[in-house]
């Protein structure tokens, strides 16, 4: 509700405050660990945008990472084996492409609902992932596509190191968000919830619910294809792992955790999942996975409505 | 042409397999809702069983079967009433439990049992091999083929014939409506999920004639299974009989004449069926 | 001037023959109520007519303009509104933001990515004089799921005023509703105005009698009577069917 100007900035305040903070973190963290914080900032990016069709429209999508693993294997291969060198063209390439996949396979898709939209997605990221994995020659395989430099920005001032890498991360997340933020809040984002809450009626409003719900996955596989594009660059590497259901889960836990359909919740699942994950991985590697295992498992059954939801009642308790 | 009927074969009797396991899947789904990802993981988690039994344990073959059947049976049992209960029909989070367990469950087997691979074990009995073709093919298989078939059989005889299928197949098709004609429709589900575990841990012992136990096979097979039950259909018997041939046969021809793309095939045959007859080729349309 | 015209209008599901062969036409401004035993194919008929099933047979006339194919949400743009016989709101969703829902409905800025939902001060405005009319002006902030039976049904109507409908399908308005609220209700629908085209599907004979102009009378799918109060009261073959007609169903 648009309040008085006082409401607007009392509501804008965790944000930019959140903002401040991550942005001047690097100045105490180590290089190791604003490496763990861009990873998080890059999955943020990716959850958000699972958040936008399972949160707000409400699509179960367990196939959601083949739009990440689309475009950060676009990006690479155009700069890995065709040797173009600018992160303004390739870039954008892997993001179209993912965009692109989402418009093909959603005329499609929408067809079925349910489950069966969750098998059809699913099936989609494995047919990806057995692509990669048989096609040597373009995607290195099951070894993945290696050796991806950092983005070519054309800014010869710059050198990527950790902190860099942070910043750059950093600031495409508060892009990412704000684009975002504004579009739930429009009445686009707003007909999504409706859709959420009751199909039928919403036709019967005047709204063209498949209109709908296939741009905003089209909307959502787009900044999935950024998070993915960013991974490629900051992890070098590009694997079959990164288009199946591995990363999916993963994202959907993401968001679980956090509160779907709150937007920053995600955000903060994703940051929770990364640590845990990294942690876990430091402490117990070989017992990582049985962790990790054991998060999905406790965190949805008993964290169902997620990490978002309590802190928003926090915060209008004070 | 010897390939092919050897590959045929091949496909068929993994096709048993895929069934046993399909049938399974496609019950658990069929009747309670529930899209079990942690199959896999326990026909993966039989097969070590078993083969610590039979191998270490130097007990008999049959016996092995049996005590892989009922481990699966056990953990199946453990996880639907701890935790599965809760979620029925809430699909998303099913996913995501059930393969959580599938990380925990192929983690604890590799703490138990260490990499090491293990090669494919069966009984003395079904050691030896038959000549077909001029080809020497291996007994164990033809077994397999035989087992998928005697038991499609009955299952279909109990899926058809008996009042407890026609139990089951209610339920599948309107619970409420079942409830009220005063079946236990938990307990029918509860026993379902034991059963269909019960089968998944005894094709996990049967098949690991074929291919030793190994920790990928929870995944892959969970995955070839899941394309069978879409493909064949849910909730039937001969859906996931069909469902399973197929994908059995496709996996085997595909390694023959065209290696590279066999997955790749499977799971696109999965995108059409869904997209365009979603119930499968012999589902229970809902 | 027609506002609807009904020409053959069959539905079949599988091997049930859900409306048969039913014609009718109402006037602009005219005042129908449709009614008949559970089961008859009162909801379904409002279904066809809405576009949510399509017809199995017949033709389906809006303002002079063919619709028998149109999608749903063309005929809601045309001036076609509906209410649910089971509350349809956005539960989660405040008051507000189902009116704005609602008003943005039949309007270009549905399409808006970017501006603010809220920041379209002439439907705030008309959001505001919605709700006022209906009394829940103070809701404004609540989330539907709290609000009474009562005032979600309010709300209901209000969501398909919203759009300034040329016709408006009330299916089952006063279902549920207290003595006093039927009446409320019944003062609400005589100040809708005069140009607005009503169906209403009904069991409470009070409302049917105190609102409609012409009365269509279904059972089992087909149209069995037609006519003003005092015809449909006289006709043998609805007291027929009609046994107990001053009950209002109880629905499950």
């Amino acid at each position: 509700m648009e309040g008085p100007r006082q409401g607007r900035l009392l509501r804008a305040l965790p944000y930019v405050g959140t903002a401040f903070i991550l942005a001047v973190l690097p100045l105490v963290l180590s290089q190791y660990l604003q490496s763990m914080m861009t990873k998080f900032f890059i999955f943020a990016i990716f959850a958000m945008s699972l958040d936008l069709i399972f949160g707000y429209v409400g699509l179960i999508s367990m196939g959601h990472a083949a739009f990440f693993g689309i475009a950060g294997y676009t990006c690479g291969i155009l700069i890995v084996k065709y040797g173009i060198e600018s992160f303004w063209i390739a870039a954008p390439c892997g993001i179209l492409m993912a965009g692109l996949l989402a418009a093909v396979f959603g005329v499609f898709a929408f067809r079925v609902s349910g489950i069966y939209f969750l098998l059809v997605t699913f099936a989609l990221g494995e047919l990806l992932y057995s692509a990669a994995t048989k096609w040597y020659s373009m995607t290195g395989g099951s070894y993945g596509l290696g050796g991806i430099p950092p983005p070519n920005l054309g800014l010869t001032w710059l050198e990527w190191d950790a902190t860099s890498f942070y910043y750059f991360a950093f600031i495409v997340l508060a892009v990412c968000f704000f684009l975002l933020y504004r579009f739930i809040h429009s009445p686009f984002g707003h007909a999504l919830q409706g859709i959420r809450e009751h199909e039928a009626r919403m036709e019967c409003l005047g709204y063209d619910v498949w209109f709908y719900k296939y741009v905003a996955f089209v909307i959502s596989a787009l900044f999935a294809g950024v998070a993915g594009v960013l991974f490629g660059h900051f992890n070098g590497l590009i694997a079959p792992m990164h288009l199946g259901i591995a990363t999916s889960a993963l994202g959907m836990l993401m968001v679980i955790i956090g509160s779907a359909g709150t937007l920053f919740g995600p955000v903060i699942g994703a940051g929770v999942i990364i640590f845990v994950e990294h942690y876990a991985g430091i402490l117990t590697p070989a017992r990582w996975p049985l962790i990790i295992g054991a998060v999905f498992i406790i965190s949805v059954l008993y964290f169902r409505a997620g990490i978002g939801v309590y802190l928003s009642k926090i915060w209008k308790r004070l | 042409m010897d390939r092919i009927i050897l590959g045929v074969l091949n496909g068929i009797s993994f096709g048993s397999i895929l069934f046993l396991l399909g049938s399974g899947l496609s019950l658990i789904l069929g009747v309670m809702g529930i899209l079990n990802l942690t199959h896999g993981a326990l026909y993966m988690i039989a097969a070590y069983v078993g083969w610590t039994l039979a191998i270490q344990c130097k007990l008999n073959f049959w016996l092995a079967v049996l005590g892989g059947g009922l481990a699966a049976s056990l953990l199946g049992f453990l996880i639907e009433r701890g935790f599965l209960r809760r979620l029925y029909k809430q699909m998303n989070e099913q996913v995501l439990v059930t393969f959580g367990f599938v990380h925990l469950l192929t983690n604890l087997t590799l703490w138990t049992w260490g990499t090491t691979l293990r090669a494919p074990y069966t009984s003395p009995f079904l050691s030896t091999s038959i000549p077909i073709m001029g080809w020497s093919y291996p007994i164990s298989r033809v077994s397999i083929i035989l087992i998928g078939l005697v038991l499609a059989a009955v299952l279909w005889w109990l899926q058809e014939k008996t009042r407890i299928g026609a139990m089951i197949r209610a339920g599948m098709d309107n619970k409420q409506m079942t409830m009220g004609l005063g079946v236990n429709v938990d307990k029918v589900s509860g026993a379902v999920f034991l059963f269909g575990s019960f089968m998944a841990g005894f094709a996990g012992v049967i098949g690991s004639q074929i291919l030793g136990p190994h920790l990928e096979m929870g995944i892959d097979i969970l995955l070839m299974s899941l394309i069978v039950v879409v493909v064949g259909g849910m909730g039937s018997v001969q859906g996931a009989l069909l469902g399973g041939m197929l994908i059995g046969l496709i996996d085997a021809l595909g390694k023959i004449f065209f290696p590279e793309m066999a997955m790749f095939t499977m799971y696109l045959a999965m995108m059409i069926i869904l997209l365009v007859r979603p119930h499968g080729l012999l589902g229970r349309k809902e | 001037m027609e506002a609807l015209r009904v020409e053959g209008l069959t539905k079949r599901f599988g091997g049930v023959q859900a409306l048969q062969e039913i014609s009718f036409s109402v006037e602009q401004g005219e005042r129908l109520a449709i009614i008949g035993p559970n089961g008859a194919g009162k909801t379904t008929l409002f279904n066809v007519i809405n576009g949510q099933f399509p017809a199995s047979a017949g033709r389906l006339f809006f303002l002079g303009q063919e619709i028998t194919t149109v999608p749903t949400h063309d005929r809601a743009s045309l001036g076609l509104a509906r209410t649910f016989q089971l509350t349809s709101l956005f539960l989660n969703l405040t008051v507000l933001d189902n009116i704005l829902l609602a008003l943005h409905g039949t309007r270009p800025s549905r399409f808006q990515f970017f501006r603010s939902v809220h920041s379209y001060p002439p439907l705030l405005q008309k959001a505001d004089e919605l709700l006022g009319i209906l009394e829940l002006r103070e809701m404004k902030g609540v989330p539907v799921k709290s609000l009474s039976y009562g005032e979600q049904r309010k709300l209901e109507i209000a969501l398909s005023l919203a759009s300034n409908p040329k016709m408006l399908l009330l299916d089952e308005p006063g279902n549920g509703l207290t003595t006093a609220e039927s009446t409320v209700l019944v003062k609400m629908i005589r100040n809708f105005a005069s140009d607005l085209t009503l169906l209403i599907v009904a069991h409470d004979m009070d409302l049917v009698f105190s609102v409609a102009d012409r009365i269509i009378v279904l059972h089992y799918g087909k149209m069995i009577a037609e006519g003003n109060r005092e015809a449909i009261q006289a006709d043998p073959n609805v007291k027929e069917i009609y046994l107990g007609i001053e009950e209002p169903a109880q629905d499950a």
